[in-house]
């Protein structure tokens, strides 16, 4: 099992009343960040990453926009900050929102030079973006799906095609397509994808052979997209997918004592308590109309970040979307995690809100440490099929 | 929101749309083009108008019960349909009333090719920028009805606190999920051809003096939602054109004040 660092890089120094002036997202004014406090946060995180490759383990980007959930705006930019500060670590970009980009080619670019750069670290994630990133790009939402498809196929096809060509498709047009630098791996680096409003994206997944990744849903919501994965792998003709083609987001804290990592791993709880204006979270189109339904049905006049349901601290952490405690408990319920659903890649937010980097490096090195030997052999072992469900 | 049962749906096929219509009334024929807040359908000014007029009411492709063609993405695509039903209709000279959404599509249809119309009527309808830029910091000159909570919306949109809710916004007014998936339907074929620039174009400023036809502009006098700033532009581009102000309506005049809308209307058509 490959192990990952992730924090969105939320904003977290917010005023009590950010939700009356705006929600999390887009309209929130930007005169509350604070500049010093941003020039902080950026390298206290991007030092959390370094940390990561020192221990022996990779890293995990992602990127968003107008949004205090996360403020890392330009993913390739921190990826470039990281490619010459480590060394060993695989640094998954998951990813670029690629139906929102107006310039497909420019993402192929910037990964064919991360890749170059890093000696071919760069696994690389694809993704139709959350909802609410379509009013930061204007980018027609009810194209999105559209527009991912082509942008992915024109990428791919930029990595892979040995001479200049033409591209004349509905929502892209280039009469000369021939990047340099190509990629370091060959044919191009691996690439991931995310995404469970629908079982469109796994089923395309599976078809393709990318890796799939599930961020904070129930185990079994997750067992069961994994299982459909492997169904529509195995109708696409293709060898039964190991635990390398899924992966999966957990809140991660590790503590020397049961009293401690809850304590400090607390901290985990501020990404999924921020709200966000419903007129932003379902913007028309960008889903199928009775997926929007529900969720605007459901919404009242908030949504969450995405992805994670509702619940207590406590619930989180009983269904293992938040798991907090000692190395041998995380441990314990990393395998659990492992033998109901298979999944081969750990990805950890293991920072958020205003989480310090002493608490936080404290519990990655007990993690690389006491968890990872551990945990690094699971997926070499069958599941075990008797593992109590969560 | 009441609607007259005078009519039931009929449908058409032309371009590729298997199209729903409502139709009434016998007359000069006008053809009524549905905004992007309301439901397609058959109200009480429909109603009004088929007293003196033919009417028919299309739902545009995409909205209601007409299908869409993948490839009808555009305004464009939505003038060059009209004005090719307008020839399929029959009728000889063809009067327009848009409002909203629809008054875009009928200002399109008029600077394309007026010798098939009679007279234009467009009521609080999209289409132009406002002049001077955006008249909201955010969000742009017509308000993002996209994003606003239902009953902000309906406070920019409908006049009358106390008959609001004829107005149906995906908000608590909607009682069953198949008239919420009917709205958010609408929605989404409303983004489809208007996202953006957000329900304008920044050419058709330029092009409005070739609608040579008698044209008459009205306007809610509370419309939150498309600034009058907007539907004076209108009535300054179209030659000859004049700007009424609908009072005791914002955004829908047709639906909030039918009779004085309908009046209006009638009135103007009999000049």
């Amino acid at each position: 099992m490959e192990a990952f660092h992730f924090t969105e890089m939320a904003y977290p120094y917010i005023p009590e009343d950010y939700f009356e002036r705006g929600g999390a997202r887009v309209i929130l004014p930007n005169a509350i960040y604070d500049r010093e406090k941003g020039h902080r946060l950026y390298n206290d995180l991007l030092d959390q990453h370094e940390y990561a490759d020192q221990l022996g383990y990779h890293v995990f980007l992602n990127e968003h926009h107008q949004t205090i959930t996360c403020v890392n705006s330009a993913v390739s930019v921190t990826a470039g900050a990281l490619v010459r500060r480590t060394k060993q670590a695989k640094i998954l970009i998951l990813g670029n929102a690629i139906s929102n980009r107006e310039q497909p080619l420019r993402v192929a670019e910037e990964i064919a030079l991360l890749d170059s750069i890093s000696c071919g670290r760069i696994l690389c994630g694809f993704l139709r973006g959350v909802p609410g990133e379509v009013h930061p790009s204007n980018v027609n939402p009810a194209f999105n799906r559209e527009r991912f498809m082509e942008a992915h196929d024109l990428i791919v096809k930029s990595w892979t095609t040995p001479e200049p060509f033409a591209w004349e498709g509905k929502h892209y047009q280039y009469r000369y397509v021939n990047i340099w630098p190509q990629p370091y791996q060959q044919p191009h680096p691996p690439i991931w994808v995310s995404g469970v409003g629908t079982t469109e994206t796994v089923d395309w997944a599976a078809a393709m052979g990318y890796t799939y990744a599930i961020f904070l849903a129930p185990w079994d919501v997750t067992a069961r997209l994994f299982d459909r994965y492997r169904e529509k792998a195995r109708e696409a003709g293709r060898l039964e997918p190991g635990p390398d083609r899924f992966a999966y987001l957990l809140l991660l804290y590790v503590g020397e004592s049961e009293e401690q990592a809850q304590r400090d791993g607390r901290g985990l709880e501020f990404y999924l308590r921020m709200r966000q204006r419903r007129g932003f979270w379902f913007p028309p189109g960008h889903s199928p109309v009775d997926a929007t339904a529900k969720g605007w049905a459901a919404g009242t006049k908030s949504a969450g970040p995405g992805g994670a349901v509702k619940l207590s601290w406590e619930d989180y952490q009983d269904r293992g979307i938040a798991v907090i405690g000692t190395p041998d408990k995380v441990i314990k319920r990393i395998r659990e995690l492992y033998d109901q659903t298979g999944v081969g890649n750990l990805l950890m937010m293991m920072h958020s809100g205003d989480m310090s980097n002493q608490v936080v490096m404290r519990s990655q090195k007990l993690f690389a440490t006491e968890v990872l030997p551990a945990i690094r052999e699971f997926d070499k072992t069958p599941r075990q099929p008797q593992a109590a469900a969560t | 929101m009441a609607t007259a049962t005078a009519t039931a749906a009929k449908r058409l096929q032309l371009d590729g749309v298997d199209l729903e219509y409502f139709e009434a009334g016998r007359g000069p024929t006008l053809l009524v083009l549905h905004g992007f807040l309301e439901m397609p359908g058959w109200y009480d000014f429909h109603h009004r108008l088929a007293q003196r007029f033919h009417v028919v009411a299309p739902s545009h492709p995409g909205f209601g019960g007409s299908s869409r063609p993948e490839w009808m993405t555009s305004l464009d695509d939505l003038a060059n349909f009209y004005l090719d039903l307008i020839d399929r209709l029959g009728a000889g000279k063809t009067h327009v009333v848009g409002h909203s959404f629809g008054g875009w599509v009928a200002a399109e249809m008029a600077v394309r090719c007026s010798h098939g119309l009679g007279k234009l009527v467009l009521a609080d309808a999209v289409g132009l920028p406002a002049p001077g830029g955006p008249v909201r910091p955010a969000g742009g000159s017509i308000a993002d009805w996209l994003v606003l909570e239902p009953e902000d919306l309906r406070a920019l949109a409908w006049h009358d606190p106390a008959t609001g809710d004829r107005l149906k916004l995906a908000g608590e007014d909607v009682t069953s999920e198949e008239e919420l998936i009917a709205i958010l339907k609408n929605r989404e074929a409303a983004t489809l051809y208007g996202w953006k620039p957000f329900f304008h174009s920044p050419r058709l400023a330029h092009w409005l003096h070739r609608a040579s036809v008698p044209a008459l502009v009205i306007w809610g006098e509370h419309d939150g939602v498309v600034p009058r700033a907007i539907g004076e532009a209108y009535a300054h581009g179209i030659g000859g054109a004049r700007l009424e102000i609908v009072p005791g309506a914002a955004h829908l005049p047709h639906l909030e004040q039918p009779d004085e809308f309908a009046r209006l209307v009638a009135d103007f058509l009999a000049e």
